[in-house]
C-alpha cells in the first residue's frame, strides 16, 4: 500500500470573501462555514475566530484539534465510517494543509480542561501554537445531552476540517513524502536480516469524553486488531474529544502520528517496520485481559522482534499498558513503552499506577503535576471561567489579572503519550 | 456487588447488589479494600476515567458477589489507588490547594450554573462505570 501526503505550506490564515489557500494563506468565508456547520439541529449557535502563532490568545477549554487533508486520489475519503462511507483509505495521494489546523472548544460538562496559548511559556508546552488555528465555539441546544453535545462538537470538528482539506484539491504541493507498506511475506523476503518491529497503539476507550473511533467503530466495542499506518493518514482513528487535555491524543496526533513516521524512516534500513496493532484501554478488568492476551498474540502471529507500545491517558490504562508490556515481553518480543507522568509537583512520587519489571524501557513524555504560570493574555477565546475547576487547577487558579497557575496536565498535548511534544526525560 | 457514593448509580442499578458509601472517593476504596480482604474480587477499574482520584468526588466499582480466597491482584490494585489519592494529595498543587474541597460541604456552597458540576462528575462516574459493566 502507497500513500503520498502532499504538504502544501500555510503560513497565514484570514476571514475572506472567498475560501481559498493562495500564496500560503488559508482565507475562509466565515459566514459559508457556520451556515454549512448550523445545519446539525443539535446546535444553538456556532461562531469561528482565529488564533496565530505569536498572537497574545488564550483558547479554552479545547476539545479536539484536527489538520486538514482531503484526498486526491486512491479509495475512499478522509474520516471514513464518521463523515466519509465506509472504504479502506490510506492508498493513493493526499494533501495536507501543513502548519493549518482547526480546534473546536466548548463546555461539554462543568470540568473541561484543555488549554492552547499562542504567544508567552503556555505556547512552549502545546505544539498547536505553532500552527494558523482556526477555532470554532459551538453553543448547544439547552436540552441536549452530554452525549449529544460531544458528537455534535466532534462533527463539527471533522466537518470544518473536511471544508477547510477540500481548498487543498487542486493545489500543487510544495513537498511530497511518500509511505510505503509492503505485505508480511514481501517484508520477510525483502530484508531478511532486518529486526521486525511493530507498534502496538493504545486507544482511549472508556465511555464519555474518552472514546476513540476507528472507521467509525466505537474502540471499546472493538477486539485488538491490525491496521495499515498509511490508514491513520487518512483519518481511520478519529478522537472522541478530551477529559485529560495533556496526554489525549487529538485527532491531528492520529493523523500525524509521529511513532509511525520514524518508524516509516527507518523502515528497510534499520528495520522492517510490519504493521501497527491497535487496542483498547477499557474500564472491565475481563476487557483489559482479552485485549491484551490478542496484542501478545498478534505480536507473535506476525513474528514480530520488536514492539514499541504507546499509551493514552492515567490510571486506568497504566493497567492495559503494564499488561500489554508484560504479555508482549512472555512471548520474547523486546518491548519500549511511551507514557506520561504524574509523579508529583517535584518528581518524587511513583509515577505510572502500575509498574512490572517487564517494562524496563521506558520513554517519558513529561511529568503532568509539573506547576506553570501562564501571563494574562489580550484574548480569549472560549470560557476562561473554567479554569479553577479543570483537571490541574484548583480554586484560585485564575487571578485577578488574567494570569492562571495550573498544572501541566492542564494544557493539550502538553505531555502526549506518542512523544508528539518536546517534553522528556534522561 | 456494586460499591459507590454516586447517587445516580445508586438509583439506576437499585435492584441489584449495591453498596452505598456516604463519603469521598478515598472512603469508596477503603471500602473495596475491606471486601477484598473478605475474598471478592474487583472487576472494574478504580482508576477509571482521566479524572484523577482527588479531582473526581464520585466513584463507583463493581466486585464478584460471591466472596473466594483472597485475590492478590485485586489487593495490589485497590492498594495501589490508596497510594495514587495520598500521592495527588499530598504532592500536587491541585490537590494541596483542593484539599477536601469536593465533599458535600462544596457542592452545598455552590450555587447555580456551578453547582452543575457534581451532576457533571455523576454523569462522567455513570457513563464509565455503566459502559464497563455493559457487556457483563
Amino acid at each position: 500500500m502507497k500513500l503520498e501526503l502532499g504538504y502544501i505550506y500555510i503560513e497565514d490564515i484570514q476571514f475572506g470573501p472567498e475560501s481559498k489557500v493562495e500564496k500560503k494563506t488559508l482565507y475562509v468565508n466565515k459566514d459559508e462555514l457556520i451556515s454549512m456547520l448550523l445545519e446539525d439541529q443539535n446546535l444553538k449557535s456556532v461562531s469561528v475566530d482565529i488564533a496565530k502563532p505569536g498572537e497574545s490568545v488564550r483558547i479554552t477549554p479545547v476539545k479536539d484539534v484536527i489538520e486538514p487533508r482531503v484526498k486526491v486520489s486512491g479509495k475512499g475519503n478522509i474520516f471514513p465510517g464518521t463523515l466519509a462511507k465506509v472504504e479502506c483509505v490510506g492508498s493513493g495521494r493526499t494533501n495536507v494543509l501543513k502548519g493549518a489546523a482547526v480546534v473546536t472548544t466548548g463546555k461539554i460538562v462543568g470540568f473541561q480542561e484543555g488549554i492552547i496559548d499562542m504567544s508567552g511559556k503556555g505556547a512552549e508546552y502545546t505544539p498547536f501554537s505553532k500552527l494558523n488555528n482556526l477555532v470554532i465555539i459551538c453553543e448547544p441546544k439547552d436540552e441536549i445531552s452530554p452525549y449529544a453535545h460531544e458528537k455534535a462538537l466532534r462533527m463539527v470538528g471533522l466537518k470544518s476540517a473536511v471544508y477547510l482539506g477540500e481548498l487543498g484539491r487542486g493545489i500543487e504541493p510544495d513537498e511530497i513524502e511518500v509511505f510505503e507498506t509492503i505485505s508480511i511475506k514481501e517484508g520477510i523476503e525483502k530484508y531478511p536480516g532486518l529486526p521486525r518491529v511493530g507498534y502496538v497503539l493504545m486507544l482511549q476507550s472508556q465511555g464519555l469524553l474518552h472514546d476513540t473511533y476507528v472507521y467509525g467503530v466505537d474502540m471499546k466495542q472493538s477486539l485488538t486488531t491490525i491496521i495499515n499506518p498509511t490508514e491513520l493518514m487518512d483519518g481511520a482513528i478519529i478522537s472522541g474529544n478530551c477529559v485529560s487535555a495533556c496526554d489525549k491524543n487529538t485527532t491531528y496526533h492520529h493523523l500525524n502520528n509521529p511513532v509511525i513516521h520514524e518508524l516509516f524512516k527507518k523502515h528497510g534500513t534499520e528495520l522492517n517496520f510490519v504493521c501497527v496493532i491497535i487496542t483498547n484501554e477499557n474500564v472491565y478488568l475481563a476487557d483489559k485481559e482479552r485485549s491484551s492476551d490478542w496484542s501478545s498474540k498478534l505480536a507473535e502471529l506476525l513474528g514480530l522482534d520488536g514492539v514499541i507500545i504507546s499509551q493514552e491517558g492515567f490510571g486506568n490504562p497504566d493497567t492495559d499498558l503494564i499488561m500489554n508490556c508484560k504479555k508482549i515481553e512472555a512471548k520474547g518480543i523486546k518491548t519500549v513503552i511511551i507514557t506520561d507522568e504524574y509523579a508529583g509537583r517535584d518528581g518524587s512520587s511513583q509515577s505510572l499506577a502500575d509498574a512490572d519489571v517487564s517494562a524496563n524501557a521506558v520513554i517519558t513524555g513529561g511529568n503532568a503535576n509539573q506547576v506553570v504560570v501562564l501571563g494574562p493574555m489580550d484574548k480569549i477565546i472560549g470560557h476562561v471561567e473554567v479554569v479553577n475547576t479543570v483537571a490541574g487547577g484548583f480554586d484560585g487558579s485564575l487571578r485577578e489579572d488574567g494570569s492562571i497557575e495550573v498544572e501541566l496536565q492542564a494544557i493539550t498535548g502538553a505531555t502526549n503519550e506518542m512523544g508528539f511534544n518536546k517534553l522528556s526525560a534522561r | 456487588m456494586i460499591i459507590t457514593n454516586n447517587i445516580k448509580v445508586r438509583d439506576f442499578f437499585k435492584n441489584e447488589d449495591i453498596l452505598f458509601v456516604e463519603g469521598d472517593v478515598r472512603d469508596v476504596f477503603r471500602i473495596v479494600r475491606d471486601y477484598v480482604h473478605k475474598g471478592h474480587s474487583i472487576l472494574t477499574h478504580p482508576l477509571s476515567g482521566s479524572v484523577k482520584p482527588i479531582e473526581t468526588p464520585f466513584k463507583s466499582i463493581m466486585l464478584t458477589t460471591v466472596p473466594e480466597k483472597l485475590n492478590l491482584e485485586s489487593l495490589n490494585l485497590i492498594e495501589q489507588a490508596i497510594i495514587n489519592c495520598d500521592k495527588f494529595e499530598k504532592n500536587s498543587i491541585v490537590g494541596i490547594k483542593s484539599k477536601k474541597n469536593w465533599g458535600k460541604s462544596r457542592e452545598q456552597k455552590l450555587t447555580g450554573p456551578e453547582a452543575s458540576i457534581f451532576d457533571d462528575f455523576r454523569e462522567i462516574d455513570f457513563t464509565l462505570f455503566f459502559n464497563a459493566i455493559a457487556g457483563i
